[in-house]
């Protein structure tokens, strides 16, 4: 516990003070205000309005960054819920291989698969060359020159397992007794789907939606692997760029504060529900 | 003169081009007193202070000299700064004997210091048992904040460009340099930078490479006759291919690029109005070709990834060590728009710098010896980084035609003539730097 | 998507023989939905495939395949695993981050999550409550929180291996938590309420009972543990300090947003290796072991908090 709070509760402390700091006269480097008292909220406030007006440095980059989550999202768990349907009821003797197989992205390393598409999508990669000797496209496709689409492909890719996991789980809880009762009242099989599996699978998709989502809110390497253009710039890129300039940490420590605010929501709801669950398992 | 007859550059021989080895030997020699002269005298340029109000010179505990609007003095060509040697951080003593068993540790750009380079220093002072560590910097500003978050940790760190080392010097991170330990420095570097304007006597650095910044780009995709146009940086908003095309990654060469179009030379203004104005125009540029800032044009120019990309002359040189031996990448063309009459251009050099509180300080200053090194400097432009190194042996003039350089590359060439002539990009005061970079955050949020 | 659109044509039209096979297995078509199994793992596993594959390149591209070779583990020269130390040093770095985080983390989530178990006053909800919240929000946030920490008030520590030690512990603390928090859910206090009726102390207990018997959990948590923080980049990144810092999935960032070569691919591959040994063995005793204990898989992912 101690741990937790010298290492999680104060650096946000930290990132506050520094927000809300001043900048060093000579090197223009924030220096840390710990007086809530003293605290310039000038940084916080130009954030926020660069966040909300039309024309604000933020504001494309954070509406951007929500799309693309959102979409990336929902690509997740439409690609994702078919996948934990068949490794929880259909799967069968092979299910422990389609397990191991399932649970092996988790640890290969992101960078190594975001590598491996580097190679695949580039000019000279496999994709393009596919593509042109079947003859759909005469050059080749710039995929990694700035694509939102591809953006979002990527994402998907790194982040549907985390999908997968919670809606395989809830699955694979529902008894089969429960679906063959259904079967047995005459239900057909899409009825069965809709009326008795999807509800009870309700709590796992948000829980997926939220496991799989958050950490894209996180994500700049992404970006800066498969587009690394101006106009696919999310959240996380402005806040490592800010870091790299002294003075506009303060810049990047409010926007992390924002980012905090904005998904607080989620979080809480995530936390409650999992905390809500855990009370209502039998000991 | 005699050229120079070589032992073996170095006996692993990283040379992949064996054409280039062979006449980076024939290539040795002294340039004439004419041209020496003829980049001392460096009167052509107009110079202004960077945008301080007060104008008056930044005299002051760091240094005398330079101007004014910053905590410490400001390096411009007509005001020389000469830097403070405080009693807190004097140069170690002459005549110590290196450290045993240390660990050296430097920092430095990607692909800029040959690994060859690097084991032979180890392998000559191996009976101190050295080992040399390195950390890559992804771009100055990176470096500079390496280096502040961690200042006990480093011993030497190279490619520090002219406009940060105020603030180093300044913040206390540098240490001054004993020039008994690097004769190579006296013996070896062209005398016009020998005391720069940045750094008079040079107490705090040393000079690295030197390179002018124009356009590289693929002649088998892009077909303008670029080294031809009225205005060679027209390119990159007239005939700018879409998806293909790149900026440097850094808020001085991108909006430094739209000011020498402009015609604007002073790329060290505080001028408000010019900054917006490049600002849109690069924001332009951007918005046509939806342009990557990067400086990876060295493996991203061969591919085909960009075929029109701003750059540094030595990525030229760089890409040459990615291309496969023998082949002079005859589908690569570079250009300085400097070179064409009446258009301004950018040409520069970096520093190596001794960094403060280092635990080998007589071995940190024995490598920056080793790299100063006739050959050592040769090899390193030649067959690994591309960045030419500002030695009397190596003859700007002799360079094509020794083969050194493919003639349609001649252009990445700086000559001292050139050298004195071009605009450099130095140091700005604290409010003015924060209007580039917020004009280059502005860009890179796409408003 | 495609498993409504299955059931729906199936539904609309098939009978007969069909419809018995419906009755014995009534969700969905199975054909098809291991036309989506299958082509999900391939979509997955494939891009790895041919990453590890290319490690064994002859030229310097990754991306046209021009003949098998060791170049890059051993050969060549320069730039390949054996004879590039900054290569090899990542790979080590790598490791030792890993094998670190393991053992700052399962130790302390071991004693939180028995804590939590044990604890039922008002401080166990608040304690749980910021654990979990530092295992939901983005590692981002945490990275940059820390890097300010360590660069500001926590100077001394400043960045570098240890910082980077201590951020993956943070990272990972929650995951033993969670392990070892579902078994002792899953086993329950009757063992323990046995033991100390039988005479032993609260602390014996512990000791003799209820250790023993997560020894499965701990394994499994190590063994997780292991596996992801030797890939972590975000974390890593941003606390390292000089190139000896360096891990594998940083050398793979840089080398992608550089200049790509098949080595980096070969030092990814080896860690794909190393995790997969770590997982593999970690399997094979978590099976044998709760196997013997008879435990209930269905009952440890009951108390799994998804």
């Amino acid at each position: 516990m101690l741990y937790l709070l010298l290492l999680f509760v104060l650096p946000f402390y930290v990132i506050l003070s520094v927000a809300f700091g001043r900048l060093d006269p000579i090197f223009q480097s924030p220096v840390l205000v710990w007086n809530p008292l003293r605290w310039d909220t000038s940084i916080l406030s130009f954030t926020i309005s660069n966040i909300t007006h039309t024309d604000g440095i933020y504001h494309a980059a954070f509406i951007r960054t929500f799309l693309y989550v959102a979409i990336s999202m929902v690509l997740c768990l439409l690609i994702g819920y078919p996948f934990a349907y068949f490794l929880a009821r259909h799967a069968g003797r092979a299910k422990g291989l389609f397990l191991a197989l399932f649970f092996a992205p988790f640890w290969f390393s992101y960078m190594l698969r975001m590598l491996a598409w580097i190679g695949l999508l580039q000019d000279q990669g496999y994709v393009n060359r596919t593509l042109q000797d079947v003859g759909l496209i005469g050059a080749p496709y710039p995929f990694l020159a700035g694509k939102s689409w591809v953006l979002i492909l990527g994402l998907v890719y790194g982040y549907v397992p985390y999908m997968v996991l919670p809606l395989y789980a809830g699955l694979d809880r529902i008894p089969n007794s429960q679906l063959e009762g259904a079967r047995d009242l005459g239900a057909s099989p899409a009825r069965t789907f809709f009326r008795v599996t999807l509800p009870q699978t309700r709590q796992a998709i948000l829980a997926g939606l939220i496991i799989a989502g958050l950490p894209m809110f996180g994500d700049y390497f992404t970006q800066q692997l498969l587009a690394n253009t101006v106009g696919t710039k999310m959240i996380g890129n402005f806040i490592v760029d800010s870091l790299d300039v002294p003075i506009f940490v303060p810049r990047g420590a409010s926007l992390i504060l924002v980012l905090i605010a904005l998904l607080v929501v989620p979080i809480m709801y995530y936390l409650r529900s999992t905390a809500r669950a855990a009370r209502a398992r039998p000991a | 003169m005699h050229p120079v007859h070589p032992k073996a550059l170095d006996p692993r021989g990283v040379s992949r081009r064996e054409f280039l080895r062979r006449a980076a030997m024939a290539g040795v020699a002294v340039p004439t007193a004419a041209a020496i002269l003829a980049a001392c005298s460096s009167g052509a340029q107009e110079e202004s202070g960077g945008g301080s109000p007060s104008g008056s010179s930044g005299a002051n505990q760091f240094g005398t000299g330079g101007v004014g609007g910053a905590a410490y003095p400001l390096a411009r060509l007509d005001a020389p700064v000469t830097w403070n040697i405080p009693d807190d951080n004097q140069p170690i003593e002459s005549g110590l004997q290196p450290e045993q068993g240390a660990t050296l540790k430097y920092l430095n750009w990607p692909y800029y210091l040959s690994p060859a380079i690097v084991r032979a220093f180890e392998e000559k002072y191996a009976k101190y048992d050295v080992t040399v560590e390195k950390t890559i910097f992804p771009d100055m500003a990176g470096g500079v904040n390496t280096l502040r978050a961690s200042p006990d940790e480093f011993d030497v760190m190279f490619g520090v460009q002219i406009y940060v080392l105020g603030q180093l010097i300044a913040g206390g991170l540098l240490s001054p340099i004993n020039h008994d330990y690097i004769p190579n420095l006296a013996n070896n570097v062209w005398p016009s930078i020998q005391s720069p304007f940045y750094d008079q006597e040079s107490r705090y650095t040393v000079p690295f490479a030197i390179w002018n910044t124009g356009v590289m780009w693929r002649n088998d995709k892009v077909s303008t006759d670029i080294a031809g146009l009225a205005n060679p940086y027209d390119v990159f908003w007239e005939d700018a291919p879409k998806d293909k095309t790149a900026l440097l990654n850094n808020s001085r060469d991108s909006l430094g690029m739209a000011m020498f179009r402009a015609g604007v030379t002073d790329v060290n203004t505080g001028d408000p109005a010019t900054i917006d104005q490049a600002k849109s125009d690069i924001a332009e540029v951007v918005s046509a070709t939806n342009a990557r800032f990067h400086h990876t044009d060295y493996t991203d120019v061969p591919d085909g990834k960009t075929w029109l990309h701003q750059s540094w002359s030595g990525n030229v040189g760089s890409a040459f060590y990615f291309l496969p031996e023998g082949d002079t990448a005859p589908t690569i063309s570079y250009y300085w728009p400097g070179s064409t009459d009446g258009i301004p251009g950018n040409v520069d050099n970096d520093t190596i710098v001794l960094v403060r509180n280092s635990k080998a300080p007589v071995l940190a200053h024995l490598f920056i010896d080793f790299v100063l090194d006739a050959r050592n400097a040769v090899t390193n432009y030649t067959t690994y980084s591309g960045y030419q190194a500002p030695m009397t042996s190596i003859n700007p003039d002799e360079l094509v035609g020794n083969k050194v350089v493919p003639e349609h590359l001649a252009s990445t060439i700086v000559t001292e003539e050139q050298f004195g002539a071009g605009y450099r990009e130095l140091e700005l005061a604290p409010d003015v730097s924060a209007m580039w970079e917020s004009a280059y955050q502005e860009i890179q949020a796409g408003v | 998507m495609s498993a409504r659109t299955a059931t729906v044509a199936a539904g609309g039209g098939l009978r007969g023989r069909r419809l018995r096979d419906l009755m014995t297995n009534p969700w969905a078509r199975p054909r098809f939905l291991w036309v989506v199994g299958i082509a999900y793992v391939v979509w997955t596993l494939l891009p790895v495939a041919t990453a590890a594959l290319f490690s064994f390149n002859s030229t310097r591209s990754i991306s046209i395949w021009s003949g098998f070779s060791l170049r890059w583990y051993v050969t060549d020269p320069n730039e390949s695993v054996l004879n590039d130390p900054d290569l090899r040093h990542a790979v080590v770095q790598s490791l030792k981050l890993a094998t670190g985080a393991v053992l700052v983390a399962v130790p302390i989530g071991l004693a939180f999550a028995l804590a939590l178990d044990k604890w039922r006053g008002r401080g166990s909800g608040s304690s749980n409550f910021t654990m979990m919240f530092s295992f939901i929000t983005p590692e981002l946030i945490l990275a940059v929180s820390l890097f300010l920490l360590f660069l500001n008030p926590f100077k001394f520590i400043g960045l570098g291996t240890p910082s980077q030690l201590l951020g993956l512990g943070l990272l990972a603390i929650p995951y033993a938590v969670i392990i070892v928090r579902s078994r002792l859910l899953s086993l329950g206090v009757q063992l323990e309420e046995a033991a100390m009726d039988l005479g032993a102390s609260p602390l014996q207990a512990l000791r003799r009972v209820t250790l023993p018997l997560l020894g499965p959990a701990i394994f499994a948590s190590a063994a997780i543990i292991f596996a992801f923080t030797l890939d972590d980049f975000v974390m890593v990144k941003q606390l390292a300090k000089t190139g000896a810092d360096q891990t594998v999935a940083m050398a793979i960032y840089g080398a992608a947003r550089t200049a790509p070569s098949p080595a980096v691919n070969a030092i990814g591959t080896l860690m794909l290796l190393a995790s997969t040994v770590v997982i593999v063995l970690a399997y094979l005793v978590y099976r044998r072991s709760a196997r013997r204990s008879g435990a209930r898989f269905a009952a440890d992912r009951e108390a799994l908090p998804v």
